[in-house]
């Protein structure tokens, strides 16, 4: 069952809404995102998988509505979003919550961690006051924080420690669906492996549906199901994990693959095989986002964008495929 | 708070300032029961006790250790009585203006677009004129009194908490935690109270301290001038402003005692905000 | 074929005395550095690297303190030079590379003023002479039209540009030591790699050393020669790549090399290290892993930090180690 639908989804940020800028008609977009569309099925990791700036952040995002789209829809269970009620999305918002990738700045440093949590519990009155002790206890719990810590400041715990109070935060109104963004990538090595155990554990226990948004890719192949990689506010390829990690298609998919360090004993001549870097958002590129780096790319692909389509069970936005 | 008192106890100037402000503010709260008359209760003065000196010259009085002055008033009487109202005016006025500050601040900060505009507009009007100057000029057309001065004070100090406000809210406005408050739907105006208010707070506490100070010092020039606190209250500003009339006569106790206790008052405070801006400062750690 | 030894440390010990009690950042580490070679640095925030990379070029600012250690370069004890002769070590012989490229540019200066000066200052070039260097510097680090890049001022160029310009500012004074910490951190994977075969190439052709700091055990195995790995102020194991990696003799090494999820292994739960590094101020006594470690014994409460003989070219301080059969770890080649 597709638990989430996002359609055409487009997302520009004016940067320049200078009081000058605004006289001269100059103000200029930040293409953040350029007509995405992808589902999630229930239950299942979706990771989006691209380089900073490519608008893997901004989609989740968007989705949670922390931002309007500029165009395209997102449905949740088969209803738009955008012709809900506002009492419909204040409910919604038990069903989406999110987990943030810096665990210093996603708690406040001026409240306890009771308060945290019982932030959003009390908000959407999930439980009574009497029991509202022990469900945060049992959440606490669950996420592996020692109960006694309750009236503790953010300050007090470690990294790893505030990641799994801001679990427990998102995990407090029951949801079904969690946006993940970059969780681990601001931990240390050892306790990302600890906190990405955890989020496994507890999509096991509460049926959660994922969009994990990384740039890791051993990270995503961990927890995945399907993986999206994104490039410019695109996606050039979509699929199943096991497809895309056992042959990646995308000219573009297989640098990223080439470039990520793996263990090993020997040392490479040349991990890099990509040159140049990803061009300004401000002013997109005629043709495929990808042309002014590709190695394979012809005249068609200074002057088409490629459309996403199947091949070999997967989809692909790319001319020479 | 455990941070605080480390660096308190390994900074020699704070805790002297700390001690006088302490022992100022103490004994103006107390003063009835400290100095042996209320100098502007006209049963207790004689004219006959006009202008002693100091106790220690010549023709000095036991009943008057600073002196007196022409109504037969003790001087340190005086000053207690009239450092009472200065931080009563110093204190209500910061809040006043800190509640009208900060307010604007966190609301032109947090919402943007034309409500940041006009509020910063007023404010930048507001600045143009000197703080001074407008002062004098609504005092002059409304009168003295204590609780006009107040008013008159915190409106027009309010823009220097409204832009520090300001600025701290759009740092933090965008942060993870106030995202994670609107995921769970909270309204405006709980994550204003809740989730930016308190995270400003250090860098206002801080102007507050100066602040209290300097409008110290605007109530005390008001008084001098003239159209501060009336002439029935005391006033360190009016002592001031008196005995300067008479300083060429030797009488040079009436405007030394009101005058240093003065300079105490604001260094002291002085001292303490610098030092509190240096320790809650962040990048200073 | 022995090649020879370019720095050598020796029981370097450097603390921080904060409100708090004092840091014990580095405890007393010993190591050395060849010529042209590359030495990877592991380990966790807190573990001590970055400080031990500082403390090479007496970089350490009050409450920090260089409590004891030697550091030869070349045979001379950096330790005992005064300050006026170690600032033509810094930035000349040994230079240094920083995770964030922001903080080592100066934000008011183009990129092309910033290099003349370090020519002109450590090698006492003529302007036109910095100049036409400064121009060869930029085009060897990969920038494109370099003479126009040298007018432009460090936020004009993207992330990776400005890693490319310090990687110049540090090989402008040809230097024989490189300090690397966490120069690819704050990119991008495909920057990253740019970056990280630029440092491969042009420290090959020059024969400089590398001490490369990370906390990225992937990437340093993909291009050192030597790896140290670092736990709360200690090195508790090191030797050749190949060794560490295949042979990891440390149950931190081998928690870490396990606790990484491996592209091409399909594993359901990753193996976890519990628990956290204890805190600097407040250092146990014996082994400094031994309260996540899952193979610790009474005698590891109170053992010293000994190096033992694992292999050739591969030492570590866990006794285990030497006892336990040795686990090879699977899919890593």
């Amino acid at each position: 069952m597709k638990l989430l639908e996002v359609n055409n989804l487009k997302k520009h940020f004016s940067v320049n809404d200078s009081f000058l800028a605004n006289l001269l008609n100059k103000n200029s977009q930040v293409h953040a995102v350029n007509g995405v569309s992808f589902s999630i099925n229930k239950g299942e990791t979706l990771s989006l998988v691209g380089e900073s700036g490519c608008g893997k952040s901004t989609i989740g995002r968007t989705i949670l509505g922390l931002y309007e789209p500029t165009e395209g829809e997102i449905s949740y269970c088969g209803k738009k979003i955008s012709q809900m009620s506002k009492k419909e999305k204040f409910g919604l918002k038990e069903k989406m919550q999110m987990i943030f990738q810096d665990p210093f700045s996603s708690l406040n440093p001026r409240q306890k961690v009771k308060d945290i949590i019982q932030e959003p519990i009390r908000s959407h009155n999930i439980v009574s006051r009497e029991e509202e002790k022990d469900y945060i206890l049992n959440l606490l719990d669950k996420v592996g924080v020692d109960g006694s810590y309750l009236n503790r400041y953010p300050h007090q715990f470690s990294g790893g420690q505030r990641q799994r109070i801001g679990i427990a935060r998102s995990l407090s109104m029951e949801p079904d669906f969690i946006v993940a963004d970059e969780p681990i990538s601001a931990l240390d090595v050892s306790i990302q492996a600890q906190i990405l155990n955890l989020l496994m554990d507890l999509q096991d226990e509460f049926d959660l549906t994922f969009l994990f948004i990384a740039h890791d890719l051993s990270v995503v192949k961990h927890i995945s199901d399907r993986v999206a990689i994104m490039y410019l506010g695109k996606i050039f390829e979509i699929g199943d994990k096991k497809d895309i990690f056992a042959e990646p298609l995308h000219p573009y998919t297989k640098a990223l693959f080439n470039s990520i360090p793996e263990l090993t004993t020997t040392t490479k001549e040349n991990f890099s095989v990509l040159s140049g870097n990803v061009p300004d958002p401000i002013q997109l590129p005629q043709g495929c986002y990808f042309h002014s780096r590709c190695k394979y790319a012809e005249k068609i692909c200074l002057k088409k964008e490629p459309e996403l389509k199947e091949v070999n069970g997967r989809k692909v936005a790319c001319h020479q495929l | 708070m455990k941070d605080l008192i480390y660096y308190f106890k390994r900074d020699k100037m704070v805790i002297i300032a700390t001690i006088i402000l302490t022992v100022i503010i103490l004994s103006s709260i107390f003063a009835n029961f400290i100095v042996p008359h209320n100098p502007y209760d006209l049963a207790s003065v004689s004219l006959m006790d006009s202008m002693k000196p100091p106790i220690w010259m010549k023709n000095g009085v036991d009943k008057f250790l600073l002196g007196s002055d022409l109504q037969g008033r003790g001087i340190l009487s005086t000053i207690l009585y009239g450092t009472r109202i200065s931080l009563l005016v110093g204190f209500s006025a910061v809040i006043l203006g800190g509640i009208i500050g900060v307010t604007l601040g966190m609301v032109a900060g947090y919402f943007g677009g034309k409500i940041d505009s006009i509020i910063m507009r007023m404010a930048d009007i507001q600045l143009s004129f000197p703080t001074m100057l407008i002062a004098i000029t609504v005092m002059a057309f409304l009168g003295r009194g204590i609780f006009k001065l107040i008013v008159v004070i915190g409106l027009a100090t309010w823009v220097t908490y409204a832009r520090t406000a300001r600025g701290s809210t759009l740092s933090i406005k965008n942060s993870e935690y106030v995202e994670a408050a609107k995921l769970i739907g909270i309204n405006n105006t709980k994550i204003l109270i809740r989730h930016i208010l308190p995270n400003i707070l250090t860098p206002i506490i801080v102007i507050a301290t100066v602040q209290i100070a300097q409008v110290i010092m605007l109530e005390a020039t008001l008084s001098f001038l003239g159209i501060g606190v009336p002439l029935t209250e005391p006033s360190l500003g009016l002592m001031i402003s008196d005995g300067y009339k008479r300083l060429l006569s030797g009488k040079w106790w009436l405007v030394v005692f009101p005058g240093g206790f003065l300079v105490m008052i604001v260094l002291s405070i002085n001292i303490i905000g610098d030092w509190l801006r240096d320790v809650l400062n962040p990048k200073l750690k | 074929m022995q090649r020879e030894k370019i720095l050598e440390v020796k029981n370097l010990k450097t603390f921080f005395n904060t409100k708090d009690g004092v840091v014990k950042a580095v405890n007393g580490v010993n190591f050395n550095l060849k010529k042209g070679e590359i030495l990877g640095i592991v380990g966790e925030s807190g573990a001590g690297k970055s400080v031990t990379g500082f403390s090479l070029l007496r970089l350490i600012d009050p409450p920090g303190e260089i409590l004891e250690g030697s550091i030869k370069f070349k045979g001379q004890d950096l330790m005992k030079m005064n300050e006026r002769d170690m600032i033509k070590i810094r930035g000349k012989k040994i230079s240094m590379i920083f995770q964030d490229p922001m903080a080592s540019l100066n934000p008011v200066l183009t990129i092309g003023q910033q290099l003349i000066e370090v020519l002109q200052f450590h090698l006492n070039y003529r302007r036109k002479k910095a100049k036409n260097r400064a121009v060869e510097l930029l085009n060897m680090v990969g920038i494109s039209s370099p003479g126009k890049r040298m007018k432009h001022y460090p936020n004009q160029l993207s992330g990776g540009m400005r890693q490319r310009v310090v990687v110049a500012i540090a090989l402008a004074s040809d230097p024989e030591v490189i300090i690397a910490d966490e120069p690819t951190t704050a990119l991008d994977v495909t920057i990253q790699a740019q970056i990280i075969n630029l440092m491969q190439n042009l420290i090959k052709d020059r024969q400089t050393s590398l001490i490369f700091i990370t906390h990225d055990l992937a990437l340093v195995s993909e291009i050192a020669d030597r790896i140290l790995v670092m736990y709360a102020g200690d090195i508790i194991e090191y030797g050749s790549k190949g060794s560490i990696i295949s042979n990891p003799a440390h149950p931190y090494t081998q928690g870490l090399i396990n606790s990484i999820p491996v592209l091409d292994k399909n594993q359901k739960r990753l193996k976890q290290i519990k628990g956290l590094m204890p805190s600097p101020l407040d250092l146990p006594a014996g082994c400094k892993f031994r309260s996540r470690c899952s193979k610790k014994t009474d005698y590891c409460k109170n053992r010293d930090n000994e190096f033992k003989k694992i292999s050739n070219n591969h030492y570590s301080t866990c006794s285990e180690a030497c006892q336990l059969k040795k686990e090879l770890i699977a899919g890593v080649g």
